[in-house]
C-alpha cells in the first residue's frame, strides 16, 4: 500500500517536473551565452533547459512514445536539416500533442524554418528578404536599415500574451512574417508600421515585397485547437542580450530615444505565455439546480427559473486562482441558442445566472464558450431535458372556465338526483275501476 | 602528430583567407560599474570576483573588510572558503578570517580521491592565507596528471596549469598548451573558444599566457587563434554578472598583452556621410580599447572604394588622418563621393590586417510636386489632372468610381535636381484601421507613376467605399531625409461591389473571440381572456337547467316510493355520490392517478351494491305484493 502511495507521489512530482522540460535547438553552443538573459530569465522560474545542436545527430523528442520535453525553442536560424529524430513532421506532431514552439529565425534562415512556419499557418518572407523601414530604424543600424524600432503601439491589445504594460520602443531584425487572414487562430503579436516592407536589403524593389507596411507581422502566435502554443519571430536578434541592453535611438521621425528597450519585457511576456505560465483557464465546477431548491437536477419544465453557477480558475504565478472577467457568457442551447446570457460574478469568485427556462420542450445544454485572445478556449457543456407542464401543473381554476365547471358539476349532481328518481319513482296506479 | 599539424596548416589557411579583424571592443567602463556593483554584493562569490576585476582594473577598491568577514559562506565548500581567502588576500584583510576556515583546505588535500577543481582551489586558498608551501612539485605533478588522465575536460588542464604557476612547473605547461589550444571549439568557423564557456576559456588563456610569458617563451597562439578567441570574447562583451565581468577581462587583458594583440577597428559615431559631413571616424584599438602599441598613424591606409551598386572604384591608398589628442581615433575624408549616394564598400587597413567596412553616402531627396490626375479606365475622355507641391495638400476629396483609375505621378531628384530612383517608392491608400500599398514605378526617365485601378484596389479595401487618405512614402538606405507625404483624401466608389457603409462582411467560418450579443426568448402569449361578469354570468345560465329540472320535478311531485330499506341501496347511493365527489376533489387537488387510486374500490363498490340493489327491484317488482 505504501508503496504504490509513493509511487504516485513520485509519478506526480515527475508529471510536475515534465512541465518545465525545455529542449534548446541552436546553431552553436554559442548562443546560449549571446542569449543568455533570456535563457536566465527561463530558469529562474524552474524550466530545465537542454542545449543542444539543431544538427546533433542524437536528437529525440519523444521516447517509447512519451515525450521527454514540454516545451521547444528553436533558436537555429543557419540549420539546414535538423538531426536525429527531429523535423518539420516531427514538431508538427510534437504540436499536435500539446508541446509549446517558441522559435525565432532571421533573414537567412532556410527551409526547415519555412516549412514548419507554413505548418503553423504563418508565411516567412523569401531566403535572405528582411523588414526594412527607411522611416524608423535605430541610430546602430548598419547601413540597411534592416535594424528597425518598433513602437509598443504595434503590439497586439492582449495584456495576457504581452504583459500589462509595454512603454519601450522594441528593437527588431529580421525577416517579415505573412499571416493568413482566414486562419483565426493566429495572431499577429507585433506588427511593422506603415513605413515597412520586407525585401532584400541589397536588391531594388522590382516586384512587389511579400509584406508591406502594417501586413508585416514581426511576430506571430499560434494557440491551436488542443492549447499548444506557438510563437514565431521573425527575428533571433529580438532576444539576445544586446538587444535586451541596447539603448534606441530613432533616426527619423519623432526621433524616440531610449534608454533601455522593451524587448526584455516582451521576450519574457511571451515566453511566460507561450510556456502556459500565463492565459491558462479551467473550470473548476459547475451547478445548476431551480430557483429556490439545492438539489441539482437533469430534467426541468419549461418556464422553470434556473440558476447556473461556475467556477473558473486561472493560472496566476504557478497557482490557481479565481478567474476574473466580466464577459463570460451562457449558452442555453437546443441545435441554436435559445438564450445567450452573460454571467455575474458573485463575491465568491463564482459566476451566477439566474434565467427562465424557454415555452419550447426538449433537449438543451448549458454551454460555455469562453474563447478569448490570450486564453486557452474553455469549454464546458452539460445536457439536461425540458419538458412539458405536467397534467397538474397547468393553471386549475380560470375564471372564464367557470361556465364549463358549473354545467360539469350541475351534471353530476343532476345524475345523481336522476338516480334516485329513476329506480325509485312510484307511479300513482290508476285507481282501478273497481276503486 | 601529423594530424594535428594538418590541423593548424588548414585553421591558418582559413585565418589567411578571411583576413578578419575585429568588428568590436569590450567596454571596461561598463564591466567597471558591473564590477561596482558587485561589491556592494553579500554573496562571497560575486564579492570575490568583484574584487579581483576591478584589481585587475587597476581601480581602487573600497575597504570590504567588514563586508568579507559578514559574508555568508559555507564553510564545507571549498570553492566558497576559496572565494572568501582570496578575496581576503586581495583586499588585504586576512586578519578578519577566522582561523576555522583552514580546516577545509587542508582536509581536500589529505583526501584520497580530491579532484583537480578542490585541489585548485585547496593550494591556493592556503596560499591565500600565506601556507603557500603545501603542495610539493614532484608528487604532485605526477598526482594531477594521473588525475588529468580520468577527466581531460579543457577546464582541468586550466587548474593543472595554474598549479604550475603555484609549484613552479612552468615547462610542462608550455609542453601541453599547444595540444590544449587545438582541443579549443570553434563556432561558425569565426570564434574559438573551450568547452566550459567563459570560465574555461578565461582560466586557460591567462595562465597559458601568464606562463609562457614568464619563461619568455614566444606566445603558443598563432595570429589566427589570437583572433578567434578576441572575436568570442567580444561576442561576450554582454555579461551582466560580476563573476562574468571579471572573468571577462581578465582572458581579454591576457589577449591583448600578447603582442602583437587583434585589431580591433570599429566605427565612432555615425557610418555614413552627408554633404554636410563628409568624413567618418574609426576608432582603431586593441580589444580593450586601448591604443596599439606597434601601430604607427600613417599605416592606417583606405586601401581602396567600390560603390557597391555598379562596383565602380572612387578611391585608393588614402591615408587616415590620426585625430588630435585621440590616439586611437581615425579620420578618413570622403569628400570626394559624397555627391554620389549609395553604399560604399572601403578596404581598411591598419598595419597588415584590413578589413572591408561598409559606408554609406546619404543624400538628400526632394520631390516638388506630383500629378494626380483621375480618368477612365478605358482612357476615352482625357483625365482630369491636378498638381500639388510637396508639402501641400489636394485642393479638395477627389472623387473616383470603379469605372475611373487615379494616376500619380512624380520625380525624385537629388540635391542637385538630377532624377534619381529609389529603393522605398509606395502610396498608402489607407483609413485608419486598413490600409492597402502599391509600388510606384518608374521609367527610364525615373519618372514614378502608380495607377490605382479603382474597381480592381476594391479587394484591397474590403470593398468598403468611402474616404480614404494618400500618402506617398519615398525612402533608400542612402537617404537621410526619407519622405512621407500626406496628399490628401480620395473618396473611392466600388460600385455595385461595394459592401454597405461600416459593415464588413466576414466569412462565416470565422470564429468570434469577443463577447456576442445577448439573447433572449420571447415567450408566447397567453391567450385574451374575458372578463370575470361574462363568465359569472354564463356560469350562472349552465347552472339554470338543473334548477329547472328540480322545478319540474316539483311540479310533477316526484316522489321516492319504491325506496326500499335496504343496506344495498344505501350503499348504492353513498358510493355513487362518493365517485361524483371524488370528481370534485380532483378538481381541486388531487391528480388523476391518485384519483384513479380512489375510484377503483368506489368503483367496485357502486358496481356491487348497483348490481344487488337492482336484482332486488326487479324481484320486488316481479312479485307484486
Amino acid at each position: 500500500m505504501n508503496i504504490y502511495l509513493l509511487f504516485g507521489i513520485v509519478l506526480c512530482c515527475s508529471a510536475a517536473q515534465a512541465e518545465q522540460e525545455t529542449l534548446v535547438l541552436v546553431d552553436n553552443l554559442n548562443v546560449r551565452e549571446t542569449h543568455s538573459q533570456f535563457f536566465k530569465s527561463l530558469q529562474d522560474r524552474g524550466y530545465t533547459l537542454t542545449y543542444k545542436l539543431a544538427d546533433d545527430a542524437n536528437l529525440v523528442l519523444a521516447k517509447y512514445g512519451q515525450y521527454l520535453y514540454k516545451n521547444l525553442i528553436i533558436f537555429a536560424p543557419s540549420v539546414i536539416e535538423f538531426g536525429g529524430q527531429i523535423d518539420a513532421e516531427a514538431i508538427t506532431k510534437f504540436i499536435d500533442d500539446g508541446g509549446n514552439l517558441l522559435m525565432a529565425g532571421n533573414s537567412v534562415a532556410g527551409d526547415v524554418y519555412r516549412e514548419i512556419a507554413s505548418e503553423c499557418g504563418f508565411e516567412m518572407d523569401e531566403e535572405s528578404a528582411a523588414v526594412i523601414d527607411h522611416f524608423n530604424y535605430d541610430a546602430n543600424d548598419d547601413g540597411e536599415h534592416t535594424r528597425i524600432v518598433v513602437s509598443p503601439k504595434n503590439l497586439i491589445n492582449s495584456p495576457t500574451i504581452v504583459g500589462p504594460q509595454n512603454l519601450q520602443p522594441l528593437l527588431f531584425e529580421g525577416t517579415g512574417l505573412i499571416l493568413d487572414k482566414d486562419n483565426n487562430l493566429v495572431l499577429p503579436i507585433l506588427t511593422a508600421d506603415s513605413t515597412a516592407y520586407s525585401y532584400n536589403p541589397k536588391s531594388q524593389v522590382k516586384e512587389y515585397p511579400h509584406a508591406v507596411g502594417r501586413k508585416t507581422v514581426l511576430i506571430a502566435a499560434l494557440q491551436a485547437r488542443n492549447n499548444a502554443r506557438i510563437v514565431f519571430s521573425g527575428s533571433l536578434f529580438f532576444f539576445s542580450d544586446e538587444a535586451f541592453n541596447s539603448a534606441i535611438s530613432k533616426v527619423h521621425g519623432d526621433k524616440v530615444k531610449s534608454s533601455k528597450s522593451g524587448n526584455k519585457d516582451l521576450a519574457v511576456h511571451l515566453s511566460q505565455w507561450a510556456f502556459g505560465e500565463r492565459g491558462r483557464l479551467r473550470v473548476r465546477s459547475v451547478r445548476h439546480h431551480r430557483q429556490g431548491e439545492k438539489e441539482s437536477t437533469t430534467t426541468y419544465t419549461i418556464t422553470d427559473t434556473v440558476v447556473y453557477r461556475i467556477e473558473i480558475e486561472e493560472l496566476k504565478n504557478g497557482k490557481w486562482q479565481p478567474f476574473d472577467a466580466n464577459d463570460v457568457q451562457l449558452e442555453f442551447v437546443r441545435i441554436d441558442p435559445f438564450i445567450r446570457t452573460t454571467l455575474k460574478r458573485q463575491p465568491n469568485g463564482a459566476y451566477e445566472a439566474v434565467f427562465k427556462v424557454p415555452d419550447v420542450w426538449g433537449v438543451y445544454q448549458f454551454k460555455i464558450d469562453y474563447d478569448r485572445v490570450g486564453y486557452t478556449r474553455l469549454y464546458h457543456s452539460t445536457q439536461v431535458s425540458v419538458r412539458p407542464l405536467q397534467h397538474t401543473q397547468y393553471e386549475r381554476f380560470i375564471p372564464s372556465a367557470y361556465p364549463y365547471y358549473v354545467s360539469a358539476f350541475s351534471m353530476m349532481v343532476g345524475v345523481f338526483l336522476f338516480s334516485f328518481v329513476f329506480l325509485y319513482y312510484k307511479e300513482d296506479t290508476p285507481k282501478t275501476k273497481s276503486e | 602528430m601529423f594530424l594535428k599539424a594538418l590541423c593548424v596548416l588548414v585553421v591558418c589557411l582559413i585565418g589567411a583567407s578571411r583576413g578578419n579583424i575585429l568588428q568590436g571592443t569590450i567596454d571596461t567602463n561598463r564591466l567597471q560599474s558591473i564590477l561596482q556593483d558587485g561589491i556592494k554584493s553579500k554573496d562571497i562569490t560575486s564579492l570575490y570576483f568583484a574584487i579581483k576585476g576591478l584589481k585587475d582594473l587597476k581601480v581602487a577598491v573600497p575597504d570590504v573588510c567588514q563586508d568579507i568577514k559578514t559574508a555568508k559562506y559555507d564553510g564545507n565548500s571549498i570553492e566558497q572558503v576559496f572565494y572568501l581567502t582570496n578575496a581576503a588576500e586581495l583586499a588585504g584583510c586576512q586578519n578578519y578570517l577566522s582561523p576555522d576556515v583552514l580546516k577545509t583546505p587542508v582536509q581536500v588535500l589529505d583526501k584520497k580521491d580530491a579532484t583537480i577543481p578542490e585541489i585548485y582551489h585547496a593550494v591556493y586558498s592556503l596560499k591565500a592565507l600565506g601556507k603557500g608551501t603545501v603542495y610539493d612539485k614532484e608528487d604532485g605533478l605526477k598526482n594531477l596528471i594521473q588525475l588529468l588522465k580520468k577527466d581531460d575536460s579543457p577546464i582541468n588542464y586550466g587548474y593543472v596549469f595554474a598549479l604550475c604557476e603555484h609549484m613552479g612547473c612552468g615547462p610542462w605547461t608550455t609542453t601541453h598548451a599547444e595540444g590544449v589550444l587545438q582541443a579549443a571549439d570553434e563556432t561558425d568557423s569565426r570564434a574559438l573558444s573551450f568547452d566550459g564557456g567563459l570560465p574555461a576559456t578565461s582560466l586557460l588563456l591567462s595562465t597559458i599566457l601568464r606562463s609562457y610569458k614568464r619563461q619568455q617563451k614566444p606566445s603558443p597562439l598563432t595570429e589566427t587563434q589570437r583572433y578567434k578567441f578576441a572575436e568570442y570574447l567580444v561576442s561576450r562583451r554582454s555579461v551582466s554578472s560580476a563573476r562574468g565581468a571579471a572573468l571577462l577581462l581578465a582572458a581579454a587583458a591576457a589577449l591583448a598583452d600578447d603582442q602583437p594583440s587583434p585589431i580591433s577597428i570599429v566605427f565612432k559615431g555615425k557610418k555614413y556621410i552627408t554633404s554636410e559631413s563628409d568624413s567618418v571616424e574609426f576608432s582603431i584599438t586593441d580589444l580593450l580599447g586601448q591604443p596599439l602599441r606597434n601601430l604607427k598613424p600613417d599605416e592606417v591606409v583606405a586601401q581602396s572604394g567600390t560603390r557597391l551598386a555598379d562596383d565602380v572604384v572612387v578611391l585608393s591608398k588614402q591615408v587616415l588622418k590620426q585625430k588630435a589628442g585621440e590616439p586611437t581615433t581615425f579620420v578618413l575624408n570622403l569628400s570626394k563621393i559624397k555627391a554620389q549616394y549609395g553604399l560604399y564598400k572601403i578596404a581598411l587597413s591598419a598595419g597588415s590586417k584590413t578589413t572591408n567596412v561598409n559606408v554609406a553616402v546619404l543624400g538628400e531627396i526632394q520631390v516638388s510636386s506630383v500629378e494626380v490626375g483621375v480618368g477612365d479606365v478605358d482612357g476615352t475622355t482625357s483625365p482630369r489632372v491636378t498638381t500639388v507641391a510637396y508639402p501641400g495638400k489636394l485642393p479638395e476629396k477627389l472623387q473616383a468610381d470603379h469605372m475611373q483609375k487615379v494616376t500619380l505621378k512624380f520625380s525624385v531628384r537629388d540635391k542637385y535636381n538630377k532624377p534619381v530612383s529609389v529603393a522605398q517608392a509606395f502610396v498608402r491608400v489607407g483609413t485608419a484601421e486598413s490600409e492597402a500599398i502599391f509600388v510606384a514605378e518608374h521609367d527610364s526617365s525615373k519618372a514614378y507613376k502608380v495607377d490605382l485601378n479603382v474597381g480592381a484596389i476594391a479587394k484591397h479595401l474590403n470593398h468598403l467605399s468611402g474616404t480614404y487618405s494618400v500618402e506617398i512614402y519615398l525612402g533608400d538606405s542612402a537617404v537621410s531625409n526619407p519622405i512621407a507625404w500626406q496628399l490628401g483624401e480620395v473618396v473611392f466608389n466600388f460600385g455595385k461591389d461595394a459592401n454597405a457603409v461600416g459593415e464588413v462582411v466576414r466569412s462565416s467560418s470565422r470564429v468570434s473571440r469577443v463577447a456576442l450579443p445577448d439573447m433572449s426568448h420571447e415567450f408566447r402569449a397567453p391567450e385574451p381572456r374575458p372578463p370575470r361578469l361574462v363568465s359569472d354570468v354564463f356560469a350562472a345560465l349552465c347552472a339554470a337547467p338543473l334548477l329547472l329540472l328540480l322545478l319540474l320535478w316539483a311540479r310533477l311531485r316526484v316522489n321516492c316510493g319504491l325506496l326500499p330499506a335496504s343496506l344495498s341501496a344505501l350503499l348504492f347511493h353513498a358510493s355513487l355520490g362518493a365517485s361524483l365527489a371524488l370528481y370534485g376533489v380532483v378538481w381541486l387537488q388531487l391528480t388523476m392517478f391518485s384519483a384513479a387510486r380512489y375510484m377503483v374500490p368506489l368503483g367496485a363498490l357502486t358496481f356491487l351494491s348497483g348490481h344487488r340493489l337492482l336484482r332486488r327491484l326487479v324481484r320486488d317488482k316481479a312479485t307484486p305484493r
